[in-house]
């Protein structure tokens, strides 16, 4: 047999789950496979021979995939739509501060006059006042913050009355789609997949109502790979097909470590505080609790499952820091319930937004590690498994930041 | 060398593309060598991700629209019952 030079994985999911869908519609640009399954049961029975086996019967098949390769967030959409939650439209992302302008200066001022920033549905912008004579004259922004959909409110405070300010927002992209995913946490409505995998100039295989059960992601920002990806699942039985019809392969930006972001929070809301100067690596693992059920279906009936389930997951992150301080190791100490969310960013869409992949999980630092990295301080490692949280309803939320229009 | 498939560039902001098939016209005997499952996936594309097309004007989607509109008006001044060319 020739190589399979063109050996790829594609998907398309089904609008029924259970019910296969052809041709493909998104080639997943990884290495993967599916591979046949059989479950077979051979009894214990007693014949007066030395033969160990004496009879087999195959009582159930299905097949498993595997696939690896680079986070890519123009695929990313599907694969969480199987993964985490149906989302099939990408919307205009929420913006940060542009920026700040006062509208009276008021009087009366001696002192500093600080400026708290709410609403707007954001969060983490920050500016400072600039003060002349008993007014204020300027507000600079600090940090533009994210996800404002609306302008928030600036208040201006100090010893003396009047100052008002008000905020605008950055300009809305035109090509920036944010996707965003919460967790299902009551339905059962993640989609299932017709996947193909081989190499269409010598066979093709297909297994119908495919699913996820695990999705996790890498990234090293003292290494010089890009963020990776790894997901696994099963189908129904591989079928030998002839090649379908392909759709064109795009690659999405490649998602680099070192432009991580991280934020951590406990009282104020996730996304306010940034931690920078410590991020070594990121570590996602994102179970989904699908399972396959087997039940009787009659002598005819298949040897497929005939059910999909949900079982109770959780969600982990695992972050290691540079200790550069005591910062997070108090935070461990303290068992103090955090707010973390970890941005994998790519290359500019437009303007102040960027490709990216991005988490937010809820939960203490656990499972503390010391470690040791060339060139740094000792480094510490913690885990954070995902608690439900009432905010988004949910234990886990991914967003993908691309510039797709559709899934 | 005649044209078998014509490349729309404007309908291909992503960059995709098939896999040793350049971003560009391909002549009869380009489209003829390329294996058969590329083809038909070309030809089989849905029309929101087409990116070739067997006519010139089917690739450039602006113009064909210019000239649509123009064989309209062509029809309406044509029709010998509306010599004035006005619309009914």
């Amino acid at each position: 047999m020739a190589e399979l030079a063109f050996e790829s994985m594609s998907v398309a999911l089904e609008s029924t789950r259970g019910t296969l869908v052809t041709p493909p519609t998104h080639i997943l640009n990884m290495k993967g496979m599916i591979t046949p399954m059989e479950d077979v049961f051979d009894p214990d029975d007693q014949l007066g021979v030395l033969a160990g086996q004496t009879r087999e019967e195959i009582v159930g098949k299905h097949g498993e995939w595997e696939a690896e390769g680079s986070a890519d967030v123009t695929k990313l959409p599907v694969l969480f739509n199987m993964a985490l939650a149906p989302v099939t439209t990408g919307v205009v992302p929420g913006r940060p501060v542009l920026s700040i302008a006062v509208t009276a200066g008021g009087s009366g001022y001696s002192g500093t006059i600080t400026a708290a920033i709410t609403g707007g549905g954001g969060v983490g912008a920050t500016a400072t006042v600039t003060r002349t004579g008993d007014a204020a004259s300027a507000v600079t922004v600090v940090n533009g913050g994210q996800y404002y959909t609306t302008a928030p409110t600036v208040t201006l405070s100090g010893d003396g009355t009047g100052a008002t300010a008000t905020a605008t927002l950055v300009t809305a992209p035109s090509t920036a789609k944010i996707w965003e995913f919460v967790r299902v946490m009551t339905a059962q409505t993640l989609k299932t997949g017709t996947f193909y995998w081989g190499d269409p100039n010598q066979k093709m295989y297909q297994g119908a109502y495919g699913f996820v059960d695990n999705m996790s992601f890498d990234a090293d920002a003292s290494g010089t790979d890009d963020v990776k990806m790894s997901v696994s699942g099963a189908t129904q039985y591989p079928d030998d097909i002839a090649s379908p019809t392909l759709p064109a392969l795009s690659l999405g930006p490649l998602l680099m470590p070192r432009r991580m972001q991280l934020w951590m929070d406990s009282s104020l809301a996730i996304g306010a505080t940034a931690i920078t100067g410590r991020l070594v690596s990121a570590n996602m693992d994102i179970p989904t609790g699908v399972t396959p059920k087997n039940l009787a279906t009659g002598p005819t009936g298949g040897l497929g499952y005939d059910h999909l389930g949900m079982a109770k997951v959780t969600p982990e992150m695992h972050l290691v820091f540079e200790m550069v301080d005591q910062t997070q190791y108090l935070l461990f100490k303290a068992g103090t319930d955090m707010k973390i969310r970890i941005r994998f960013n790519g290359a500019v869409i437009e303007g102040v937004f960027y490709n990216y992949l991005e988490f937010d999980i809820y939960g203490k630092l656990r499972d503390l590690s010391w470690g040791e990295m060339e060139g740094t301080n000792r480094t510490v490692e913690f885990t954070v498994r995902g608690n439900y949280n009432a905010g988004p309803a949910s234990d886990l939320v991914a967003r993908v930041m691309n510039s797709s229009a559709t899934l | 060398m005649k044209i078998a498939r014509y490349y729309a560039e404007q309908k291909n902001a992503d960059g995709a593309h098939y896999p040793g098939v350049p971003q560009r016209d391909l002549t009869e005997e380009e489209f003829k060598a390329l294996p058969e499952w590329i083809r038909n996936s070309i030809d089989g594309a849905p029309p929101e991700s087409r990116m070739y097309y067997k006519s010139a004007r089917s690739a450039k989607p602006a113009d064909s629209e210019a000239e649509a509109v123009e064989e309209v008006i062509e029809v309406v001044v044509a029709e010998p019952d509306n010599p004035e060319g006005v619309e009914e």
